[in-house]
């Protein structure tokens, strides 16, 4: 029993000594996205994290299509840290069937007394594997192609309150609007609310500053919690962009909040 | 691989790959619409690029209906919606499913099908 106590001590005594030694902020997002955005979060050294996310069709369908469930769209995202400010990551999506490649990289850390923001850098690679030949037959490889590049500036405010500010450049090299610029800019805004100890209210904002007059695309906009389960991060939301790569939920989002074409998605992550 | 492989990866492939400003337009025949659409002629090799990967028989991913004969696709047309799925900007409803939507001209070719009598030959 003695022996028993005394170790208890020994453990209060290490968070003690940790939390002197340490004062950068944590926790100021627990996802890697917020939704749609990425967040300034990163995966720890040597960990493998499995994202898994979907978004169902419209809810406006109805039974008809279950609320979407019978439409949805799946991306399987794998991130590696191979530091704890560097990750990799692969994914494959099956909106337009697409791959993509990322590096995520800590510039900056939020803490106490230093440094007021957090600051990661995000550049993705990605290839679209839905177009056609025979549908277009002048496309070329490149044509798949399409670039991210993204700053996310975040700051947790206080306890509760962590809000994010990610300047977007992005480009297609193939747009389906003849009057759309391939290369586009975004502002994405984020934030997350703490509402208990598990769980939290989450939005993003991706506002288009160059979109084409006649394109039928809209901002992404989306709400949504963060669930804390053991091990596992599960993201519930409304959005009414059906794509899940940069690119894709900031060009091509059709969804439309005010007659109620949004659809219902999650991420799920896992540590491996 | 250490940060700057991997960052000097990505600068290689950006350049290697470069940036090109493509659009529909400039990946698409210009040629015009041939003076009546037929289904043998015009019709049945968009469908068959596009569409019979699961509207095979039997059809396959959840897909209701097959679309390999004129019988299916003149049916398709007539009482199931086929050139509102095709055409829609919704993208849960277009078909394709999971886009992309396909090229405004193959649109306008099956619409101008049915505007010609859904011909089949």
């Amino acid at each position: 029993m003695p022996f028993l106590i005394f170790s208890q001590d020994d453990l209060l005594a290490e968070i003690d000594v940790d939390s002197i030694q340490n004062n950068y902020t944590i926790a100021t997002f627990k996802g890697l996205k917020i939704v749609n955005f990425e967040s300034t979060k990163l995966v720890a050294k040597k960990e493998l994290t499995l994202v898994v996310s979907h978004r169902f069709g419209s809810i406006e369908n109805g039974f008809d299509s279950f609320f979407g469930l019978d439409d949805a769209v799946t991306r399987l995202n794998f991130i590696y840290g191979i530091t704890d400010g560097f990750n990799i990551s692969v994914s494959r999506s099956s909106f337009q069937k697409i791959y993509e490649s990322a590096i995520k990289y800590r510039i900056a850390r939020q803490s106490e007394n230093g440094f007021p923001f957090t600051l990661v850098g995000y550049h993705s690679l990605f290839i679209n594997t839905a177009l056609e030949k025979d549908n277009l037959p002048k496309l070329e490889f490149k044509h798949r192609l399409g670039y991210t590049t993204q700053l996310l500036i975040s700051r947790k405010l206080n306890t509760n309150l962590s809000v994010e500010l990610a300047p977007t450049y992005f480009h297609d090299n193939y747009v389906t609007i003849d009057s759309q610029d391939n290369s586009q800019f975004a502002i994405g805004l984020g934030g997350r609310y703490k509402l208990g100890k598990r769980w939290s209210l989450n939005m993003d904002y991706g506002w288009h500053w160059n979109r084409a007059e006649n394109s039928p695309f809209k901002n992404p906009l989306s709400f949504g919690v963060d669930l804390e389960t053991g091990g596992h991060v599960f993201q519930m939301h409304f959005t009414n962009a059906q794509a899940m790569n940069t690119n894709g939920f900031l060009g091509q989002a059709t969804g439309d909040w005010s007659d109620g074409n949004i659809y219902f998605g999650f991420n799920l992550s896992r540590v491996f | 691989m250490d940060k700057k492989n991997i960052i000097l990866m990505y600068a290689i492939l950006i350049v290697l790959f470069d940036c090109t400003n493509a659009s529909e337009n400039d990946l698409i025949d210009q040629t015009e619409v041939s003076e009546s659409v037929t289904y043998i002629q015009d019709v049945q090799p968009i469908i068959n690029n596009n569409c019979i990967v699961c509207h095979t028989n039997p059809p396959e991913n959840g897909a209701p209906m097959p679309l390999l004969t004129y019988d299916n696709v003149k049916d398709a047309v007539e009482n199931r919606g086929l050139i509102n799925r095709i055409s829609s900007q919704d993208l849960s409803f277009l078909m394709p499913f999971g886009g992309p939507r396909l090229p405004q001209n193959l649109i306008d070719t099956i619409i101008q099908w049915e505007a010609d009598g859904l011909l089949e030959e």
